[in-house]
């Protein structure tokens, strides 16, 4: 097994079998896991902020940093190693509303509907999702399998099928 | 139904609907037509934070000029209890909003989709409103319309009313409620 | 096999929703057919066959609820499983549908997967595998 560790606003992406990406602490930040099963290859992005606009030196120093522009780089980067974009499953974990450094409560939930709109109007579906919430948490990408798995402060790994959202009447 | 309710159950529906399907969040909202006089602040040049509380001035022309290029769409209910809702958003904040819902760039965003897409807010919004409120009654929504901008934004008479701040503009819904003899 | 879904809403835009769902889901979509009330739909129920149909309940001239009614009287329509896509949570009208033979229901406002998986879900159970 080869860990490879994503940091805040980082991403990485690859195809190597051996590969498991891991990112940790996520509070406001999203976690974004996409996973081609054919072509074997695993992206994982930690992402802090909603727009570049609002600090597009910063955007192009780090684009990872916002969604607006780590989204788009990191389903590149994956098409890159042979990922196609209808194979592609994706999930989504964080978004939790804790108070960020400006003493502002709702960047989680800003967070996740501006990714919520990019993968919508790019045409890709989540798969699974665990968001909100008031506690950072940990997750990591099996490449070789597309296994998931979501860690919160104290508790044991659970793992994150490819369909978690179910909000049906039945 | 308590006053205090109706607002609650606006409150919920709208954020429901708004984050649900059109991926906006709603800063901050507050009772009646329209946020009260305000005081404009800006983030900081630099700062990379989200703005802070947003809060906007609003001179009575605009206000005013807001509300002639407003989209508004109005349906009524029948039911226990019967009655109207009315949900207005000045134009572009709707092309955006719209925007969000239908996946595509603003610019794609026909008029009379536009149109649509508040139409079927305040469908959403009104039955999500209903259900919260009277969970065992039976509604029937009639077909929402749009209404001239001329007619205002909010009903006539008794009615409740909130406004939204959306950042880029300000949506507001009121709800009639006529209860049966 | 190719999914052919007739999508039955007075509102085009949330159709288009529907649609965009249906689209990107994986499911292998053939035909979207689209009517804007009851009484469309089961015009063009008559000419083409579907594997679902996806319904809203409040609409003009016949609702969804009326639309339903009929189809679970038909002895062909019966068959074709219904999903139910409506602001109206209210308990009796969830178990009146449901009753008159819904195979799923889904609340407006709804996230995309949301609709999916109850799509999903709906086909299975007809097909036996669920």
């Amino acid at each position: 097994m080869s860990q490879l560790t994503v940091g805040v606003g980082d991403c990485k992406t690859s195809n190597a079998a051996e590969s498991v990406l891991t990112t940790y602490a996520l509070g406001s930040c999203i976690a974004v896991a996409i996973h081609d099963p054919v072509a074997g290859v695993g992206g994982l992005l930690h992402f802090m902020l909603p727009e570049s606009s609002l600090n597009p030196e910063k955007a192009s120093q780090n684009p990872f940093m916002f969604a607006d522009t780590g989204v788009p780089l990191l389903f590149r980067t994956a098409y890159g190693l042979g990922a196609e974009k209808r194979r592609l499953v994706v999930r989504v974990v964080g978004g939790a509303q804790v108070m960020d450094e400006h003493g502002v409560f709702n960047i989680g939930k800003r967070n996740h509907l501006a990714l919520r709109k990019i993968l919508w109007k790019a045409g890709v579906m989540v798969h699974a999702e665990e968001v909100g919430g008031n506690t950072s948490r940990t997750v990591r990408l099996e490449v070789s399998t597309g296994r998931f798995w979501i860690r919160g402060p104290g508790m044991e790994d659970r793992e994150m099928t490819a369909s978690s959202t179910g909000k049906g009447v039945r | 139904m308590e006053p205090n309710e109706i607002q609650i159950g606006l409150a919920a529906a709208v954020e429901e609907v708004l984050e649900t399907m059109c991926f906006t969040s709603v800063l901050s909202s507050g009772e009646g037509a329209a946020p009260a006089t305000m005081e404009e602040t800006l983030p900081a040049s630099g700062d990379e934070g989200p703005p802070a509380d947003r809060e906007v001035a609003v001179p009575a022309e605009a206000e005013a000029d807001a509300g002639a290029r407003a989209c508004t769409a109005e349906l009524r209910f029948e039911g226990n209890p019967s009655g109207g809702c009315r949900v207005s958003v000045p134009w572009n904040l709707a092309r955006a909003v719209g925007a969000g819902f239908l996946g595509l760039e603003e610019m794609e965003v026909s008029d009379s989709q536009t149109e649509e897409v508040v139409c079927e807010l305040a469908n959403m919004i009104c039955g999500s409103v209903l259900s919260r409120l009277e969970s065992e009654a039976t509604f029937r929504i009639i077909h929402p319309e749009l209404v001239p901008p001329e007619r205002g934004a909010g009903f006539e008479g008794a009615g409740s009313n909130r406004w939204f701040d959306l950042g880029d503009g300000i949506l507001t819904v009121s709800l009639e409620l006529q209860p049966a003899i | 096999m190719e999914l052919h879904i007739l999508i039955v809403d007075d509102s085009s835009v949330m159709r288009a929703f529907i649609r965009r769902v249906l689209e990107l889901s994986g499911l292998e979509v053939g035909r979207c057919l689209e009517a804007s009330n009851g009484e469309e739909a089961l015009r063009l129920l008559e000419d083409n066959w579907v594997d679902a149909v996806l319904t809203d309940i409040n609409m003009p001239t016949m609702d969804g609820e009326e639309l339903l009614r009929r189809m679970s009287g038909h002895p062909v329509l019966r068959l074709i499983p219904v999903l139910v896509v409506s602001t109206d949570r209210t308990d009796g009208r969830v178990q009146r549908m449901l009753t008159l033979g819904a195979k799923g229901y889904v609340t407006k406002p709804f996230a995309p997967e949301t609709l999916r998986e109850e799509l999903e879900h709906s086909l299975a159970v007809v097909d036996g595998t669920e």
